[in-house]
Formats: C-alpha cells, structure tokens, sequence
C-alpha cells in the first residue's frame, strides 16, 4: 500500500438492483492523498459506488481496487484499510460517544485509549460520556468521522458528510477532511454541494445515471464548459462615472478588435475572465439543477 | 469467526440493552413479580399444617411427613384420638389436623419379622392434595423397603376426608403461579433477540459493522451469546426467588435451559423475518400472549380444563410441552415417557426454529446491502 501512487482503481464497474442499473460501467483512479468528489443528482449512483468499493456489495461486473485489494476477493484485508462515514448517522444512540468509539477499538483490536485520542480530534472530548442521542446532528457528524478514523486508515470513503449541518459545523467537518488530506489520507467523497467539492477536492468526477459522465480537476472541467469569454467593465466616454459591462468572445476577431480599441480608449476598469461555476457545469452535464 | 470480535459485539449488546429502558422493564418484570408473589405467599400461605402422630413405639417412619412444610406435629394418646380427629365429628374449637399417622407399637419389628402390620394414613382432602399422598404413600413404602427389603410387609391403610372439597387449592395454584412466572422469565429470547438484530438493521448500523472486521456471522453470535446469558441469569434469579430448585432439580435446569433455547430460536426467527422493531413488536406481543396462555393448561387449571377443545389446540403448542415439563418437574411429577415427550418437542422445535432462521438468513445473505 505504502508503494501504491494510485490507491483507487476502478475499471468498467456495475451493479444493478433487479431492473435499474445503478452502476452503469464506471472507470476512474484515485491518486494518495488526493480528494476524490462523486457529484451527482439523487438516485445517481454515488452511494451505490461506495458501497462496491467497500465491499459492501458485489458488483455485477468489472473491477475495482482500493489501497492494493480487490473489493471482491480481498475484502477481509480491505475492511481494516478503509474507513467509512455513512450518508446516515448510524450510531448507537444509547451509548455514549465515547462507548461507540470503545466499541470499535473492540472490533479492530485497539486500545481503549485511542478512543480518547479521536475524541480529541473531533472536539468532543467534553461531550465524550454523554449518551449519543443527546448530540446535535454536527457532533454526530463529527463522531462518525472519529469511529471511521479510529484505526488510522489510509483511505476514507464519505458519504455526503455535511450534509443537514449548519455552516459552522460544515466548516469544521470540512476542516478535519483537509487536514486528513494533508496528512496523505486518500479520500472518496460525495456531496451535493458543489461548493464544497470545489473548495476540497482536487478531483471531482460527474455520475448520472450510473455513468460517469465527466471528470477533471475543478478548473479543468470549468473552462471546458464555461464560455470563451471576457466581461469587461469600461466607464462610460461621455458620463466617466457610469460604468457599462460588455461581453466579448475570445475567438471572435471582431471582439478582439472591440477589446484594443477600449483599452486605448483607457476607460477599461476591470476584465474577468468567464469560466463556468461547478453549478452551471452541473446542470451542462447532468441536464438538471443539483438538489 | 473471530472470538474477540464476538466478544467485543456480545460486550456492545449486553451495555446496549442495559441501557434501554423497555428491555430493562422486561428484565426486572419477572423478578418484581417473584418477589411480589414470594411476599404474598409469605402473608397468605404462611398456615401451619397440623399433624396428629400416634406413634408409641417412636417409629422413624413419621419422618416422611418431613416432606411438609410449617408443620406442627402432635402425639396423640391413642389410635382412638386419631381417628376421631377425622371422623368429621369435631367439636367446636378443636384443633383441625390435615393428617394423620397410626403407628402400631414394635412397627419396625413387626415388619423385620415379616408379621404385615398396619399403618393407618388419614389425610384431608382440603389441606393435602392427590399428588401429596401419593407422595406420603410412596414415602411410607419406601421406609419399610429400607427396614424389610426387597417386599416391605405393611399393610398401609390410607383414609381420605372431604374428598368432595377443593384441594387445598391455594397452596397448588401458588406452585402453579411460581411456574407460571418461570414461564414468564424465559421470554428474554422472543423479546430480546428481535430487538438487538433489528435495530442494528433499522439504525443501519449493521453497514458499520458490515465495513468492519466484523462478518454477519460474528454479529449473530456475539448477539446470541448475550441475550442467552441475560436469558439464564434472569431465569435463575426467579428461580432462586421461587425456590423453583426443588422436585426434580437437574429436569427443572433442564427445562430452563430447553426453554432459554426454544425462545432464543424464536427470537433469532422474529429478528430475521423484520426489519423494524415496530413491525416485530406487533408479532411478538401474540406469540409471548401464546407462550403464557400455553402454560394455563398444565397443572391444577390444566386438569380443570382438560375437556375443552382448546385444550387439545393447545397441545399443538411447543410451549406447552415447556409449561408442562417445568410443572412435572418441579412437582416430581410426571413419568419417563412425559418426560421424554417434552424435551424431544422442546429441543426439536428448537432446532427446527434455528433451521429455519437460519435458512432466512441465507437467504438475506446480502442483508446488510439489502437495508
């Protein structure tokens, strides 16, 4: 693992559930210490590749591997190199939040002790006796990324983590994924928020339907379906303090010609670029608006 | 299957289902209700029974009647006295015995010499009921086997009054209400299993497990491991409150384990046929309904209600076997066939529920992905 630049290799997935296919042929690659963002509208198939790429379930078809094991034949060796935050807050509600972590050091061999640290991590540390179910659905939130990181794995699967929390602890979840990216934990995230992927991921890849249906950096996919164009903001010759905006085109000769001739006339203020937002790429790619 | 990770899920259940109130009340239910009815038992059933022993050869056979409980043994002048005090002519303010012993002088001897002397028995019907007597009677022999083995030469008279009246009903239906309870106690399984299984299913929580090292099977295990050990530390506690360790002791641990298994299986079932906790309370209050009712129709109400039809539906019921051979043994009744008929149910109905969940559960092999 430790050797491995790519740690999520996913070739021509699919799984389908009696009719519906919910995972159409999927391919693409993870790199170490990279955030990975599934986008997508609802019932795309976000979770569904989750659940194949940790073994949840089979797929029907293709292959996948994660951290070196094959999510099919090596899954009792790929369980204690993952971790996973569920798009539902699946805690023991009953217990403390301390108890839920103990429980896991249980299951992974660990000491208790490392409960303690995790909690620390998660700023929970005053709240750790307290029954779960007294939590706020943030603190939840922070407690499932915990038990996920309880036994340090290299890799981390999560499912729409901030999604119902408020801004601040949206802020603070995304704090701790950063930080884990920038300790070189790999991670696959999916989210509605295409904020959220923009300012975290340095990959992020567009499944509808099943299908991955584009891919690319950020900035990559913005400039391949925004517009070729520069909106100028100029003051006006006969009133300088109006100001007017004008589109121009980049491949237009004509737009050019527009663009020289403001800029010798010296009443250009300011030019921006006009590159698309995740948002618009979004509803380009998947003809619908995100929910 | 890995014993620490069971451990560690056995370790989870059993804090969890401390925690939750509604099976914490149905942990403390039974023994409430045994204290409650020890401490009834002690205000209404705490009567001495009264024994008139003519015994002038101090004969040990009299130490039969030690087989009863708060007695108040006392030694008659004569055989006359004994015999009056069943007559039914008692007079006014007189002592009421519920039985009687006329030991013949030289008792022992005369049985050693093989003379076949009498030994006359008066018992009354409304203090002593039919299976104390055969239990006094049997006791009898068994002494003069001891004195004049193998053939006991005695002649034991047995006389019975107010056969008509009802058997000393109280003191049978409190042993009747004690086993009831021990009944009561061996739901842990029904109620308890469906519930750890199906909220790890309804909170998702089993997906958690399902990415840990965790495989289903240790999941069902650990849960088993301990709802089965909640199972016979209640058990046993009502027992000991019961004092339900008597009769046949090793047959009553037996039915209680039998019996821990059988709702164990039962419980799995219910925990793998639903998925929420609502839909299998729905279930589950019916069939703890059906284990209980099972267990009117053994012992004294059973005899009662021997000729309803309801009677012969209910023998179709696992259950009853289990009412039936907790009552025998506790009562040191029953024979080695009544017996046997009750284990080979109890323990074939419990593999038979093991099987069958088992088979649903394979069937849910993709259980966790199916939630």
């Amino acid at each position: 693992m430790d050797e491995l630049a790519t740690v999520i290799e996913v070739e021509d997935l699919r799984r389908s559930f009696k009719e519906k296919e919910a995972v159409a042929g999927i391919s693409f690659s993870i790199e170490r210490g990279e955030i990975f963002g599934l986008l997508g509208p609802n019932g795309a198939g976000k979770t569904t590749t989750i659940r194949l790429l940790t073994g949840q379930i089979d797929p029907d078809g293709g292959r996948a591997r994660v951290a070196g094991c094959d999510v099919v034949r090596d899954r009792t060796k790929l369980k204690a190199l993952i971790g996973v935050v569920f798009e539902d807050q699946n805690l023991y509600d009953r217990l403390s939040g301390r108890d839920n972590l103990r429980f896991s050091c249980w299951l992974y061999g660990l000491p208790e002790s490392r409960a303690d640290e995790v909690l620390a991590l998660v700023n929970l540390a005053d709240r750790a006796k307290s029954p779960v179910r007294t939590y706020s659905t943030g603190m939840k939130q922070r407690l499932m990324i915990a038990r996920a990181l309880l036994h340090k794995p290299p890799v981390l699967f999560l499912d729409e983590p901030t999604r119902g929390l408020d801004p601040i602890s949206a802020r603070d979840i995304r704090g701790i994924i950063e930080g884990l990216r920038q300790e070189g934990t790999t991670i696959l995230l999916t989210t509605h928020l295409l904020e959220e992927a923009d300012q975290l991921c340095q990959h992020l890849g567009f499944i509808v339907g099943g299908k991955l249906v584009a891919g690319g950096t950020p900035r990559e996919l913005k400039l391949a379906h925004g517009k070729r164009s520069l909106l100028v903001v100029a003051a006006d010759l006969q009133n300088p303090n109006r100001l007017s905006e004008t589109t121009l085109g980049m491949d237009d000769a004509r737009d050019s010609d527009r663009l020289n001739e403001l800029m010798k006339q010296g009443n250009v203020r300011s030019i921006h670029s006009q590159e698309a937002t995740l948002e618009e790429v979004f509803i380009e790619v998947a003809g619908i608006r995100p929910a | 299957m890995h014993p620490r990770i069971i451990w560690a899920i056995a370790r989870k259940d059993a804090l969890d289902l401390w925690l939750n109130k509604a099976t914490l009340g149905g942990l403390i239910a039974p023994i409430v209700l045994s204290l409650l009815y020890l401490l009834l038992g002690k205000v209404i059933g705490n009567s001495t029974m009264n024994i008139l022993v003519y015994n002038p050869g101090t004969s040990n056979v009299v130490q039969i009647l030690d087989s009863f409980q708060n007695i108040k043994v006392t030694q008659a002048g004569s055989s006359s006295e004994v015999s009056n005090a069943f007559s039914g002519v008692v007079s006014k303010g007189a002592t009421h015995y519920a039985v009687g012993l006329v030991v013949p002088s030289g008792f022992d001897a005369s049985l050693v010499a093989g003379d076949r002397p009498q030994l006359q028995l008066f018992l009354d019907a409304k203090d002593v009921n039919s299976q104390t007597r055969v239990l006094v009677e049997a006791g009898i022999v068994n002494y003069c086997r001891t004195v004049a083995s193998p053939q006991p030469p005695v002649d034991l008279v047995t006389r019975v009054v107010n056969q008509t009246a009802n058997t000393n009903m109280a003191s049978t239906l409190s042993k009747f209400y004690a086993s009831l309870i021990l009944l009561v106690s061996l739901m842990v399984g029904i109620t308890f299993m469906p519930q750890v299984l199906i909220e790890e299913k309804e909170k998702k929580t089993l997906r958690m497990l399902m990415v840990s090292p965790a495989s289903f099977a240790d999941m069902l295990l650990g849960k088993l491991i301990v709802v089965l050990l909640y199972q016979f530390i209640l058990t046993g506690v009502v027992m000991a409150i019961q004092e339900a360790f008597t009769g046949q002791v090793a047959l009553v641990v037996l039915y209680a384990v039998l019996g821990g298994l059988f709702s164990l299986s039962l419980g799995l079932l219910l925990g793998s046929l639903f998925n929420t906790v609502s839909a299998s309370s729905a279930a589950i209050g019916p069939i703890a309904a059906i284990f209980i009712i099972a267990g009117v129709f053994v012992g004294p109400l059973g005899d009662m209600l021997s000729s309803s039809p309801v009677t012969k539906i209910v023998h179709f019921l696992p259950t009853y076997y289990i009412a039936e051979g907790v009552w025998n043994a506790t009562q040191n009744l029953g024979t080695l066939s009544s017996q046997l008929l009750d284990i080979g149910v109890v323990l074939g109905s419990t593999i038979v529920f093991f099987a069958v969940a088992a088979w649903v559960l394979r069937r849910q092999s993709a259980v966790a992905a199916s939630i």
